[in-house]
């Protein structure tokens, strides 16, 4: 029973770094630090053995999620007083959250020692059956693609909700730097072909449609930073039909679905066709949903009387 | 015994993040501290899932994880457009300490 020495210093350093990033004054450095701790969390994926766990943590949860904060802190920066701590509550807090750890490390030291096998036997036994080779997107697209209708249904009603808040749009006044703007002449066709790559990927490899979709996000949300005119005036009649067309395809071909066998149930010969449709059209509209997420999120009010650009 | 470790280190980390939500009164410490719980307990989820050992790590739980990631994306999003409306409608940042409630 050794433990590599890689693994310690991963976990020691994530622990270290939430301590940094939670507890520090500058909301500024805690973003970054923050960007640092998911691609952290990326390798310790990998070293889980989760590739596409690892994919999605470095795109999603380092990428989009840091650029949705720094964007946030940007446009609320004068009001906020990043130093502050409810100093009457810190030591009786500190005393409950030792108590609590110590209680959550016991059982999660009694629970990992327990040799457990999991539902991999029965995954890889019925993985022909799906349509494709990878376990992971058979999981998620055919075996539990209940799951991801109602995750693509989620998002989509996590847009309207943002635009139901009060419409916002994205900042135009600041012109881009020469270095994002040249960064961004070289990385977007890469982004996209990328993007694409992952998603054709996804049925034999680490990859999928919510890799795929986060970064056409991300490539978005670049695009928006370096000439936000151009893609604001290109999204405008879309966007509706952008951020549909996901759930509408899933939803139709699981409709569809039932004229042969149960709602969602693939057919056979189709599968790897179909989940392939349905991860495209997720793709898009996984991005389409980031890129509002952002502007929502970062952008300007809305001119009182319903002004729009 | 990457296992044990890898949840130890989840459990910590979520720890750390409670007491960060509790103890901070600004609102964005707040949604960096709850995001940052959300990846301790895939952490703890994921490192529970490799007991299984081998190559291929159980994939259901690998897609659960994935699953939840988007979705604490979508959260993360919708709570940040809430401290900005906050901040456009009132000026401020953080909730009242007061028990009249509003934003003092």
């Amino acid at each position: 029973m050794s433990i590599e020495l890689f693994d310690l210093f991963l976990a020691t350093s994530l622990v270290g770094l939430s301590l940094l990033l939670l507890l520090g004054a500058d909301f500024f450095r805690s973003v970054v630090l923050f960007i640092v701790f998911g691609l952290l969390m990326a390798l310790a994926w990998a070293r889980l053995n989760a590739p596409d766990l690892a994919l999605a943590e470095a795109i999603v949860g380092a990428g989009v999620t840091g650029a949705l904060l720094m964007g946030t802190w940007h446009r609320t920066k004068s009001t906020f007083r990043g130093g502050e701590w409810n100093s009457r509550i810190v030591i009786p807090h500190i005393i409950l959250t030792l108590i609590v750890a110590a209680l959550l490390v016991w059982g999660v030291v009694e629970l990992a020692s327990e040799p457990v096998a999991g539902l991999k036997g029965e995954v890889l036994e019925r993985l022909a059956e799906s349509g494709v080779s990878s376990p992971v997107t058979a999981v998620l697209l055919n075996f539990r693609g209940y799951d991801t209708l109602l995750e693509l249904g989620v998002l989509l009603l996590v847009v309207v909700a943002v635009q139901y808040a009060g419409a916002n749009r994205p900042d135009v006044t600041t012109p881009p730097g020469a270095a994002l703007t040249a960064f961004m002449a070289i990385i977007s066709p890469l982004l996209v072909l990328v993007s694409g790559y992952l998603l054709w990927r996804g049925s034999h490899a680490p990859g999928g449609a919510f890799q795929a979709g986060a970064m056409l996000g991300a490539a978005g949300i670049l695009a928006l930073l370096v000439s936000p005119s151009n893609l604001v005036g290109w999204f405008e009649g879309r966007l509706r039909s952008l951020l549909v067309v996901g759930p509408l395809l899933f939803l139709s071909v699981a409709i569809a679905a039932v004229a042969g066998g149960n709602f969602l149930q693939f057919p056979l010969h189709w599968a790897g066709g179909l989940i392939l449709l349905v991860e495209a059209g997720a793709t898009i509209s996984i991005a389409a949903a980031l890129v509002v997420l952002f502007i929502g999120s970062s952008g300007k009010p809305e001119l009182k009387g319903g002004a729009k650009e | 015994m990457t296992a044990p470790l890898y949840g130890i280190a989840g459990v910590l980390i979520f720890c750390v993040s409670l007491f960060a939500l509790a103890v901070r009164p600004q609102l964005l410490h707040k949604v960096l501290a709850l995001n940052v719980g959300g990846s301790g307990i895939f952490l703890v989820y994921i490192a529970l899932a490799s007991r299984g050992g081998g190559e291929v790590l159980d994939p259901v739980p690998q897609a659960m994880v994935i699953t939840g990631i988007v979705i604490a994306v979508s959260t993360t999003a919708l709570a940040l457009v809430l401290v900005l409306k906050l901040e456009q409608l009132f000026g401020v940042t953080r909730l009242s300490d007061t028990d009249k409630g509003g934003t003092e």
